[in-house]
């Protein structure tokens, strides 16, 4: 597995100037902001790398000739799980660091419910990709980034919803927000990092089956 | 070594009925016009379509079974696939070496520079022969004990191809349990190279002969209409009309140059016998 893991970085490498570029305008714009945008916008580039990653195994028909390789199936279906985590994890990192470097310049301390939200969007991310993926395997890289998108506004249009629908029910979000934030921040975490297991387990078995099932 | 059993694919309107086998310490070409099956025939070999029925044998194992160990005595040339060209030989060389446990990295860097690749470049600025070459060199890469060659000679001038069919008999020389199973649309390639021969057409398998056997005892004969009726067609395989006459290919050249002496009989090529076999009635 792990030579599959560096044949996606050694690919990805070839667009490190982009993502210079990308950490340098993150870094910019933080120092001028004091809200969570580095940790939302670094750990969305850093699961988008996930799926241009199939777009190089997309690109020339390169996904006969990887399954010759001395490698199962359900190991190139891990490698992806594991790379899309592995670069999620670093770009969520990386917008964490400089939002609390930014945060000490501003001698600002983050929000409690700053922390949650960017712990949150890790989660986010993770189970984000655990729909993303199996649709990446089906469809292949093209199709999957025009699903991923979609998913987002799926998303957004759900949470929306639920939040209108207990505005309605006359529920004070605010205040349920605040009560999961007087929580026990490591239980918060556990019981987030739970969920995200159970979803992404789900995921790679469905991913698995597509692929062992699929024809190239 | 390989062993394909009455594997059957079906695709749309085309469909694929092979049996085939390459032998320990043997080279076995399998020859045919393009779309004739061969592509489908390694694909299914090689797991990556499933076949309806029949089976496949590597290392005397379902290929389907394959272990992660098994595949490291693999390597695979396949004519519309290869590692990503945003690759460099220098990644490639790394992920060889991460890859394969007997990945012989003195070898492929020696034979990368021997054959003009340049380590820093990437393969997307390669010319056509300098892909194929790579794509070899990466197959031999790694003492694999079968080759799994899909038109590994694809695109190159006839120099390129006499380089890549010495690497390939070099190989050999390396171990003589070594097999490999190798395809092309030239068969002319495969003349020289090739210890017995396939010839695929519209998915079957329509003559399996030692090349040897193919070179001695094929032989195309050519008559007018009045040799042609007294002709004895016994070993007769194909007849094909032409202005002159007949022509007509036989497995027994022997034969008509005792009884038939007046014959026009040529030396028969694998080109011939494709000709002859896919066209002839």
């Amino acid at each position: 597995m792990l030579g599959l893991l560096e044949k996606d970085l050694r690919l990805l490498k070839g667009q490190k100037n982009f993502f210079l570029i990308i950490l340098l305008i993150t870094v910019f714009l933080s120092l001028n902001s004091e809200d969570n945008f580095a940790v939302t916008y670094l750990t969305f580039i850093a699961g988008f790398m996930t799926i241009s990653s199939f777009g190089y195994d997309d690109n020339g028909n390169c996904m006969p000739f990887l399954l010759t390789l001395p490698v199962s199936r359900r190991l190139y279906v891990k490698s992806k799980y594991v790379l899309g985590f592995l670069l999620t994890f670093i770009g969520w990192m990386a917008g964490m660091v400089i939002s609390m470097v930014t945060a000490f310049l501003h001698k600002a301390p983050p929000t409690a419910e700053a922390v949650l939200f960017q712990l949150a969007w890790v989660f986010f991310w993770m189970i984000l990709l655990s729909f993303v993926l199996p649709m990446l395997f089906r469809f292949g890289a093209e199709k999957g980034r025009m699903a991923t998108l979609a998913m987002m506004l799926v998303f957004m249009a759900i949470v929306f919803a639920l939040s209108k629908l207990a505005e309605e029910m006359g529920v004070d979000v605010d205040a349920c927000l605040d009560a999961l934030i007087g929580q026990r921040i490591a239980v918060l975490i556990a019981g987030m990092a739970a969920v995200t297991l159970i979803i992404v387990l789900i995921s790679y078995s469905i991913s698995a089956k597509i692929v062992q099932k699929k024809e190239y | 070594m390989l062993n394909i059993d009455h594997v059957v694919k079906n695709y749309g309107g085309f469909r694929l009925d092979v049996t085939m086998e390459v032998k320990p310490g043997c080279i076995t070409g399998l020859v045919g016009r393009n779309g004739a099956g061969k592509s489908t025939t390694f694909k299914a070999a090689l797991h990556l379509v499933r076949p309806e029925s029949g089976s496949i044998q590597i290392f005397g194992k379902d290929s389907s079974k394959l272990t992660e160990k098994d595949r490291q005595e693999l390597g695979v040339v396949l004519a519309d696939s290869g590692f990503s060209e945003y690759l460099t030989v220098k990644d490639v060389h790394a992920l060889l070496r991460r890859m394969y446990e007997s990945y012989d990295e003195g070898y492929f860097l020696a034979q990368c520079e021997r054959q003009g690749l340049p380590l820093n470049k990437k393969i997307k600025e390669f010319s056509t022969g300098m892909k194929a070459k790579l794509k070899v060199l990466v197959a031999l890469s790694h003492q694999a004990k079968l080759l799994i060659l899909d038109e590994p000679t694809l695109g190159l001038d006839v120099a390129m191809r006499e380089e890549l069919l010495d690497l390939l008999r070099s190989y050999m020389e390396g171990d003589e349990e070594r097999s490999i199973l190798i395809s092309s649309h030239i068969a002319t390639d495969l003349e020289s190279l090739c210890d017995d021969i396939y010839l695929i057409h519209d998915g079957s398998i329509v003559l399996h002969e030692d090349t040897d056997v193919l070179l001695a005892s094929y032989a195309v004969l050519k008559m007018d209409a009045v040799q042609y009726e007294a002709l004895d067609k016994k070993y007769v395989l194909k007849t094909k009309k032409e202005a002159y006459g007949y022509s007509c290919l036989t497995n027994q050249k022997h034969f008509y140059l005792e009884n038939d002496p007046q014959l026009v009989i040529e030396q028969s090529g694998i080109d011939d016998l494709i000709l002859f076999m896919i066209g002839g009635e």
